[in-house]
């Protein structure tokens, strides 16, 4: 019998190990690979489709993943950024965990090697900028977004039996007039709803009369606003940025402020809470009103996508939206004919007003005028790339960039399959795009608000909306004396995850 | 010849359970006390220059999360600890009595126990919020039980629905325990019990839960421990949304919340882990009684 | 009819019930597997019109049932053979080399046990990521660390009973130690071996969290992960039910079926698997 020694019997078991670990390690360092891990879901399948010719094309092995909305995005995020194989390309607005000062994954594409990446960079206009001290240029953005109440201007003219330019008018006004004036104006689009009848109201130094027997599009109005009860993201985020604007000027004033700016939030907020009341308390529903209570946050008939089929079924006259629901309101259209370029064709945006006094904004040079007449717009996202990624993953990436900027085919997905306004193109608002023109005039009129909430700690915008659903949407009723409250809470969560975060 | 052939043999084993047991516990312990940001320290190049010494710690203390979840979890865990055992005793007992078709009803209770309860969960999910919510218990539906309707949207109904979710996966493999001890207990005891003019009930209390005394113990402390670190339910139902995260939910949420403050998650984990371990300590410590009492 | 008889039915009739409501989600899975997204939310409890196999086909192709099917059989085929080996041989000797050490590793072992997972997951995961093991393999050689403890802890309480006598019959006809370890020592622990081979594998099957935190969205991922993430890419239109019931379903077709067919092994192990605990 052959004599085997326990020395010998280690080496072969480790051996056995060995073979397991360098196999796995082995695969992790290809060189074909392109990763691109995209957070905007709206591109999610025209993106895959996009960077896999591109792969094809070019002979280089890819792989995209979008995470889809209201998903775990940040935890999804972690997982794949921390991996062996993170992504070459990455994409958000917040510097917060990934940017410089924090784990600088981040690649300043004013030192990228490729000198056309390096020019495309440079040509990104300092507003739109994403950076942190304001030397470094670390992405590319996606596109400009701004929202406001979108109006389905096809069913105001019904309302008020007004032909183009009237119509044009009245939206003019509208953006123009203060709190009180708009809150008149649905209080009568509302009272028209339940009861059709001549309402006159007065808009900024016109006189509107609502027709005398529901006609048209009117008829299926079930409510003044669409909303999306499930979607924290619509009454958290988005609404929230509202007030933050009244205490930060921009996303770095709120990212770099000290904790005590955040007290100031306290009043701007419960106004906001007043107009969170009553917009959603006048939601419209797919046969009649969308009141509040459990199945308004129902995930499937509260939810974005659903919202949105209201709206193009002119279910309601306002939605609280941004440009970025243009491709997806096309798509609900498509077998409307008519009706549906129609609507398309004609669409506003409406600042969301706030019933604000001076004392309540903390932010020099704003006024409640500004409120009332400006509507937020960012970037949502940057094409980044990933200075942690390897070398030729790197190279792919800066290549792919240049690539989707500067191609035809490139181009074309961004404009028209993505609907995105591309930095280089600021200044053509009269596209085919309804949104992105009105959004667009008024950022040509520097009529627009900034995006603090991005730079808001943690999970800070969650817990806003969790408070929000839990104990507001799911309620018939709001208690008006419980708003000091809540601005409290979330205050103090905001610098109890400020401290978390410090070390 | 065990001797010489010891150290070869109990090598793999040690070498694994250091690496991925042992290695991870003390790192973990050492960055608790760190500004660890999971891929990169905060403030320095390696854990003793990000050194933070007790303040994550602090941090715990001071975030309402980990206390509601740690009440959250106690909560459901005495729940579930008193509804478990008493269905699957009460199984045991009735399949026991019936004496038929044993082997049908074991399998069919113990069957959920098998399968992922993330994969369940979502189907729960669909149960609870389009069957309970409407067919069975809604405003509109057969039995109107407001309790039982919109579970998941509510911080103190979600217990209940964690609840019927877990007793459905564990109670059968509690049962399977109780029939085992039930077996084993001497039919000679009952008779004896009969003749002295004990009733149903009595003989319960004074044969049935005494000889059962092992198999409560055992049962007790495993749905004790199952209870406390609960996961997969929770990530299906609710995924914490209305306060309703767990300990385990919230440690590995704490990522995500504090954009990548994995020194204060690790801070959670080993304030976690003193509490399992306590509550182990006391089981062996009960049961090691126990014995010797026997 | 006695009062016995009449007992032993009210006994039948409530066993019967609560079984009925054990296999009701399980028949509810079944029923919406073969529905349209419309079908599932308007009418969740009406059969489906006929056995429409494309919502299960739209899901095999979505969650990539083969390959997810094939890794998930190989982590946990591997995991647990990967255990049985090494808490089996470790057991062994311990039992058969009393010292010391082999006092200080089942106290290491069994105080293993308190440690939960979410307490050593972020370094464990951060240390495998360093080895350049946040892949398949360290998956497999995690699953193996973790499983150790409680197995080593059954063959140990198992090798005790067995006589010594057998082994040194066989060491003094000239069998070498590995000879001695596979011929005679793991047939007699057979039963062990399937308490150790069932426990671990249900729980490998099952597992979310340690595959969520090697793999993530990898390429290729384990069954149950598949799901997560199919869930959590629909997410953008609500639940898509049509894709989540299906993809359920496959998920635990294979564990249904080999629990029909071996129930009562897999029952016995689990009893031995918590007496033990």
């Amino acid at each position: 019998m052959r004599k085997i020694t326990p020395v010998m019997a280690i080496v072969s078991i480790l051996g056995l190990l060995l073979p397991l670990s360098a196999c796995g390690s082995s695969a992790a360092a290809d060189n074909g690979l392109l990763y691109v891990f995209n957070t905007k879901s709206e591109i999610k399948d025209g993106l895959e489709k996009l960077v896999n010719e591109y792969g094809k094309e070019h002979g280089i092995e890819v792989k995209v993943f979008s995470p889809g909305s209201g998903s775990d995005t940040v935890e999804t995020m972690n997982t794949e950024m921390t991996s062996s194989t993170p992504p070459a390309i990455f994409s958000t607005n917040s510097l917060v965990t990934w940017g410089p000062a924090d784990g600088d994954f981040m690649l300043d594409l004013n030192e990228s090697d490729n000198a056309d990446l390096k020019a495309l960079a440079q040509n990104v206009p300092d507003e739109l900028r994403f950076t942190s001290e304001g030397d470094e240029n670390l992405g590319l953005p996606y596109t400009l977004e701004g929202y406001g109440y979108l109006v389905d201007v096809d069913v105001l003219k019904d309302l008020f039996a007004l032909d183009d330019d009237k119509v044009a008018e009245l939206i003019a006004d509208l953006k123009a007039c203060d709190f009180d004036t708009f809150r008149a104006f649905t209080d009568a689009v509302d009272a028209y709803i339940n009861n059709p009848q001549a309402i006159s109201v007065n808009v900024n130094g016109h006189e509107y009369t609502t027709a005398p027997a529901k006609t048209g599009l009117a008829n299926d109005l079930t409510g003044v606003f669409v909303e999306s009860g499930a979607e924290k993201w619509t009454y958290a985020d988005h609404m929230v940025n509202i007030p933050l604007n009244a205490v930060f000027e921009n996303y770095g004033d709120a990212y770099s402020a000290d904790l005590d700016a955040v007290d100031a939030l306290k009043k701007p907020l419960i106004k906001e809470m007043e107009v969170l009341d009553y917009n959603t308390s006048h939601a419209a529903g797919e046969d009649g009103p969308n009141t509040r209570g459990p199945s308004f946050v129902n995930s499937t008939t509260g939810s974005y996508d659903y919202a949105l089929q209201l709206f193009a079924e002119h279910k309601g006259l306002f939605f609280k939206q941004g440009n970025w629901i243009y491709p997806n309101l096309k798509a609900a259209l498509a077998d409307t004919e008519d009706a549906g370029a129609r609507m398309l064709s004609s669409l506003e945006i409406l600042p969301i007003k706030m019933p604000f006094e001076q004392s309540d904004i903390s932010v020099k040079g704003r006024t409640p005028e500004t409120f009332n007449t400006y509507i937020p717009a960012m970037v949502p996202n940057y094409w980044i790339i990933n200075k942690k990624s390897s070398a030729a993953q790197q190279k792919n990436a800066a290549d792919f960039l240049v690539w989707l900027f500067t191609s035809d085919r490139g181009r074309s997905f961004l404009t028209d399959e993505c609907g995105f306004i591309l930095y280089d193109e600021l200044d053509q608002p009269d596209g085919a795009n309804s949104l992105n023109n009105a959004l667009l005039h008024y950022a040509s009129a520097g009529k627009t608000l900034s995006n603090p909430f991005n730079a808001s700690p943690g999970n800070w915008l969650e817990f806003v909306g969790n408070q929000l659903k839990q104990n507001y949407m799911t309620k018939a009723k709001w208690d008006e004396s419980t708003y000091p409250a809540l601005a409290d809470t979330v205050i103090a969560r905001w610098k109890n995850l400020k401290d978390i975060q410090s070390s | 010849m065990y001797k010489k052939w010891f150290l070869p043999f109990i090598a793999p084993a040690v070498i694994l359970f250091t690496l991925v047991v042992g290695i991870p516990f003390v790192i973990g312990v050492l960055y608790s006390f760190s500004a660890w940001r999971g891929v990169y320290f905060k403030g320095g190049d390696n854990l003793f220059e990000a050194w933070v010494g007790f303040d994550n710690y602090a941090k715990v203390f001071r975030n309402p999360d980990f206390l509601n979840a740690l009440g959250y979890t106690v909560t459901f865990t005495i729940m579930a600890v008193i509804a478990i055992n008493v269905f699957a005793l009460a199984q045991a007992l009735l399949v026991n009595a019936l004496g038929r078709a044993v082997g049908f009803f074991r399998a069919t209770f113990f069957l959920p126990n098998l399968l992922g309860g993330l994969a369940l969960g979502y189907i729960w999910l669909f149960i609870y919020e389009n069957i309970f919510s409407t067919t069975l218990f809604g405003p509109d539906g057969l039995l109107p039980i407001d309790l039982l309707t919109n579970m998941t949207q509510d911080h103190n109904k979600n217990l209940l629905a964690m609840l019927i979710m877990f007793v459905w996966q564990q109670a059968g493999y509690m049962m399977i325990i109780y029939t085992t001890g039930l077996a084993n207990i001497s039919q000679d005891y009952y008779e004896a019990a009969s003749i002295d003019g004990a009733n149903a009930v009595q003989r319960f209390f004074h044969v049935t839960v005494p000889m059962l005394m092992p198999s409560i113990t055992i049962v007790l402390f495993m749905t004790l421990a199952n209870s406390f670190k609960l996961l997969d339910p929770n990530v299906a139902l609710t995924n914490g949304e209305y306060d309703t995260r767990m300990l385990a939910l919230q440690i590995l949420r704490v990522p995500k919340d504090t954009s990548n403050n994995y020194g204060v998650a690790q801070a959670e984990a080993v304030l976690f882990f003193l509490i399992v371990a306590a509550i182990s300590i006391t089981q062996v410590i009960i049961t090691k009684r126990k014995e010797v009492e026997a | 009819m006695t009062k016995k008889t009449v007992s032993r039915i009210v006994i039948a009739v409530v066993l019967t019930i609560m079984a009925l409501v054990t296999l009701f989600p399980l028949w509810f899975l079944l029923i919406n597997s073969f529905k349209s997204q419309a079908e599932i939310v308007k009418s969740p409890l009406a059969l489906p019109h006929g056995l429409n196999f494309s919502y299960i086909a739209n899901a095999i192709e979505k969650i990539n049932l083969v390959p997810s099917f094939l890794l998930t059989v190989l982590i946990t085929v591997v995991g647990v053979v990967f255990i049985i080996l090494i808490s089996s041989s470790v057991a062994w000797m311990m039992v058969r080399f009393k010292s010391k050490v082999a006092n200080a590793l089942l106290l290491a072992f069994t105080a293993s046990m308190l440690v939960p997972f979410q307490a050593i997951m972020y370094p464990l995961i951060n240390e495998f990521d360093d080895l350049g093991l946040k892949n398949t393999p360290g998956l497999i050689l995690m699953y193996g660390g973790f499983g150790l403890a409680m197995s080593v802890f059954l063959y140990h309480g198992f090798i005790k009973s067995i006589p010594v006598s057998l082994e040194e019959a066989a060491f003094m006809d000239g069998a070498n130690v590995f000879q001695v370890y596979w011929k005679i020592v793991m047939p007699l622990m057979r039963p062990t071996t399937a308490t150790v081979a069932i426990l671990n594998g249900m729980w490998i099957w099952n597992d979310y969290l340690l595959p969520f935190l090697v793999i993530g969205n990898g390429e290729h991922k384990t069954l149950t992960l598949s799901v997560y993430f199919a869930k959590i890419e629909s997410g953008a239109y609500g639940n898509a039910w049509d894709l989540i019931f299906p993809a359920v379903l496959i998920t635990i077709i294979p564990i249904v079926i080999i629990f029909l067919f071996l129930q009562k092994q897999i029952i016995k192990g689990m009893i031995a698997g918590s007496v033990k605990q």
